[in-house]
Protein backbone atom coordinates (compact mmCIF):
# COMPACT_ATOMS: atom_id res chain seq x y z
CA UNK A 1 0.00 0.00 0.00
CA UNK A 2 1.50 3.58 -1.04
CA UNK A 3 2.36 5.15 2.48
CA UNK A 4 0.32 8.21 1.94
CA UNK A 5 -3.04 6.33 1.68
CA UNK A 6 -1.92 4.28 5.08
CA UNK A 7 -1.21 7.34 6.75
CA UNK A 8 -4.55 9.71 5.28
CA UNK A 9 -6.38 6.31 6.55
CA UNK A 10 -5.47 6.43 10.01
CA UNK A 11 -5.47 9.87 10.82
CA UNK A 12 -8.97 9.66 9.15
CA UNK A 13 -9.23 7.20 11.51
CA UNK A 14 -8.31 9.82 14.36
CA UNK A 15 -10.31 12.21 13.65
CA UNK A 16 -13.93 10.01 13.46
CA UNK A 17 -12.54 8.50 16.83
CA UNK A 18 -11.77 12.33 18.07
CA UNK A 19 -15.33 13.35 16.92
CA UNK A 20 -16.76 10.32 18.26
CA UNK A 21 -15.44 11.44 21.83
CA UNK A 22 -16.55 14.96 21.35
CA UNK A 23 -20.02 14.00 20.79
CA UNK A 24 -20.04 11.66 23.60
CA UNK A 25 -19.22 14.83 25.61
CA UNK A 26 -22.40 16.63 24.99
CA UNK A 27 -25.49 16.15 26.85
CA UNK A 28 -28.17 14.31 25.98
CA UNK A 29 -31.63 15.98 25.21
CA UNK A 30 -34.59 15.30 26.60
CA UNK A 31 -36.00 13.57 23.55
CA UNK A 32 -32.95 11.18 23.43
CA UNK A 33 -33.60 10.24 27.49
CA UNK A 34 -36.72 9.48 27.09
CA UNK A 35 -36.13 7.41 23.94
CA UNK A 36 -34.05 5.14 25.69
CA UNK A 37 -36.26 5.00 28.93
CA UNK A 38 -39.06 3.77 26.58
CA UNK A 39 -36.75 1.63 24.84
CA UNK A 40 -35.21 0.43 28.21
CA UNK A 41 -38.94 -0.62 29.50
CA UNK A 42 -40.48 -1.83 26.48
CA UNK A 43 -36.92 -4.70 26.50
CA UNK A 44 -38.27 -5.49 30.38
CA UNK A 45 -42.31 -5.90 29.21
CA UNK A 46 -40.81 -8.23 26.80
CA UNK A 47 -38.88 -10.26 28.99
CA UNK A 48 -41.46 -9.78 31.64
CA UNK A 49 -44.03 -11.62 29.04
CA UNK A 50 -42.12 -14.70 29.39
CA UNK A 51 -42.22 -15.07 33.02
CA UNK A 52 -43.29 -18.35 34.22
CA UNK B 1 10.70 17.15 2.54
CA UNK B 2 10.66 14.53 0.61
CA UNK B 3 12.32 12.48 2.93
CA UNK B 4 10.18 13.43 5.93
CA UNK B 5 7.25 12.94 4.15
CA UNK B 6 8.39 9.43 3.13
CA UNK B 7 9.16 8.83 6.80
CA UNK B 8 5.18 8.74 7.63
CA UNK B 9 5.46 7.09 10.87
CA UNK B 10 6.94 10.30 11.88
CA UNK B 11 3.84 12.22 10.51
CA UNK B 12 1.50 9.52 12.89
CA UNK B 13 3.18 9.85 15.41
CA UNK B 14 2.59 13.55 15.24
CA UNK B 15 -1.29 12.76 14.15
CA UNK B 16 -1.31 10.78 17.63
CA UNK B 17 -0.02 12.96 19.76
CA UNK B 18 -2.34 16.05 18.13
CA UNK B 19 -5.75 13.52 18.90
CA UNK B 20 -4.23 13.25 22.67
CA UNK B 21 -3.78 17.01 22.74
CA UNK B 22 -6.97 18.21 21.64
CA UNK B 23 -9.00 15.66 23.80
CA UNK B 24 -6.97 16.86 26.43
CA UNK B 25 -7.82 20.57 25.90
CA UNK B 26 -11.07 20.46 24.96
CA UNK B 27 -12.23 18.20 28.04
CA UNK B 28 -13.30 15.44 25.97
CA UNK B 29 -13.26 11.68 26.56
CA UNK B 30 -9.42 10.61 25.83
CA UNK B 31 -10.22 8.85 22.31
CA UNK B 32 -7.90 6.56 23.45
CA UNK B 33 -8.63 5.27 27.01
CA UNK B 34 -10.43 2.10 25.80
CA UNK B 35 -13.73 0.99 25.49
CA UNK B 36 -15.50 1.28 29.35
CA UNK B 37 -18.60 2.01 29.08
CA UNK B 38 -20.31 5.17 30.74
CA UNK B 39 -22.14 3.65 33.07
CA UNK B 40 -18.94 2.26 35.34
CA UNK B 41 -17.03 5.63 34.17
CA UNK B 42 -17.01 8.16 36.95
CA UNK B 43 -15.58 11.38 35.12
CA UNK B 44 -18.92 11.20 33.01
CA UNK B 45 -21.64 13.00 33.68
CA UNK B 46 -24.47 11.24 35.88
CA UNK B 47 -27.05 11.16 33.17
CA UNK B 48 -25.05 9.74 30.83
CA UNK B 49 -24.03 6.96 33.27
CA UNK B 50 -27.62 6.28 33.52
CA UNK B 51 -28.80 6.11 30.07
CA UNK B 52 -25.55 3.93 29.24
CA UNK B 53 -26.78 1.66 31.77
CA UNK B 54 -30.43 1.75 30.41
CA UNK B 55 -29.08 0.94 26.97
CA UNK B 56 -26.74 -1.66 28.31
CA UNK B 57 -29.52 -3.26 30.41
CA UNK B 58 -32.14 -3.19 27.48
CA UNK B 59 -29.27 -4.74 25.07
CA UNK B 60 -29.06 -7.71 27.84
CA UNK B 61 -32.23 -8.51 28.26
CA UNK B 62 -33.25 -8.68 24.90
CA UNK B 63 -30.49 -11.06 24.66
CA UNK B 64 -31.91 -12.96 27.62
CA UNK B 65 -35.43 -13.03 26.17
CA UNK B 66 -34.35 -14.77 22.95
CA UNK B 67 -32.30 -17.31 24.76
CA UNK B 68 -35.47 -17.82 26.98
CA UNK B 69 -37.66 -18.39 24.04
CA UNK B 70 -35.02 -20.53 22.22
CA UNK B 71 -35.64 -22.91 25.65
CA UNK B 72 -32.00 -22.12 26.77
CA UNK B 73 -33.33 -20.34 30.26
CA UNK B 74 -34.90 -22.37 32.74
CA UNK B 75 -38.14 -21.38 34.82
CA UNK B 76 -36.09 -21.27 37.71
CA UNK B 77 -33.02 -19.38 35.87
CA UNK B 78 -35.76 -17.12 34.78
CA UNK B 79 -37.23 -16.53 38.11
CA UNK B 80 -34.43 -15.39 39.19
CA UNK B 81 -33.68 -13.16 36.06
CA UNK B 82 -37.07 -11.44 37.40
CA UNK B 83 -36.10 -10.88 40.27
CA UNK B 84 -32.68 -8.99 38.89
CA UNK B 85 -35.35 -7.35 36.40
CA UNK B 86 -37.77 -5.63 38.85
CA UNK B 87 -34.85 -4.71 41.16
CA UNK B 88 -33.14 -2.79 37.93
CA UNK B 89 -36.12 -1.25 36.69
CA UNK B 90 -36.92 0.36 40.18
CA UNK B 91 -33.33 1.44 40.49
CA UNK B 92 -33.83 3.01 36.86
CA UNK B 93 -36.94 5.01 37.47
CA UNK B 94 -35.42 6.13 41.18
CA UNK B 95 -32.18 6.88 39.31
CA UNK B 96 -34.43 8.77 36.28
CA UNK B 97 -36.21 10.66 38.56
CA UNK B 98 -33.46 11.77 41.37
CA UNK B 99 -31.74 13.28 37.91
CA UNK B 100 -34.82 14.97 37.24
CA UNK B 101 -35.02 16.53 41.36
CA UNK B 102 -31.67 17.31 40.89
CA UNK B 103 -30.42 14.97 43.73
CA UNK B 104 -27.82 13.63 42.51
CA UNK B 105 -26.65 12.11 45.79
CA UNK B 106 -29.28 9.75 45.22
CA UNK B 107 -28.68 9.48 41.38
CA UNK B 108 -25.29 8.41 42.44
CA UNK B 109 -26.77 5.29 44.63
CA UNK B 110 -28.97 4.37 42.51
CA UNK B 111 -25.94 4.04 39.93
CA UNK B 112 -23.74 1.80 42.58
CA UNK B 113 -27.10 -0.88 42.96
CA UNK B 114 -27.37 -0.09 38.77
CA UNK B 115 -23.89 -1.46 38.31
CA UNK B 116 -24.45 -4.46 40.38
CA UNK B 117 -27.54 -5.50 38.88
CA UNK B 118 -25.84 -5.20 35.58
CA UNK B 119 -23.03 -7.20 36.30
CA UNK B 120 -25.44 -9.75 37.87
CA UNK B 121 -27.72 -10.02 34.74
CA UNK B 122 -24.51 -10.31 32.51
CA UNK B 123 -23.14 -12.77 34.34
CA UNK B 124 -26.26 -14.58 33.76
CA UNK B 125 -26.10 -13.73 30.23
CA UNK B 126 -23.14 -15.58 29.81
CA UNK B 127 -23.98 -18.57 31.84
CA UNK B 128 -26.85 -18.82 29.61
CA UNK B 129 -24.87 -18.23 26.31
CA UNK B 130 -21.86 -20.97 27.66
CA UNK B 131 -24.98 -23.21 27.95
CA UNK B 132 -26.14 -22.46 24.67
CA UNK B 133 -22.77 -23.52 23.29
CA UNK B 134 -22.73 -26.68 24.99
CA UNK B 135 -26.45 -27.82 24.24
Amino acid sequence: MNPAVLVLTIVSSLLELLKQSHESGVPLTQEQVDAVISDRRAASAENAALDP
Amino acid sequence: MKRLIQQYWLILAFFVFAMYAAAQVTGCANPFGGTTPAVFDSTRPIQDRVASGEKIYAATLRELTVLRKGGVITDDEQRQIAQLRIKADTAFDAADMAFRDGNNADANAQLTLIQNLLNELTTKLYAAQLKKDHK
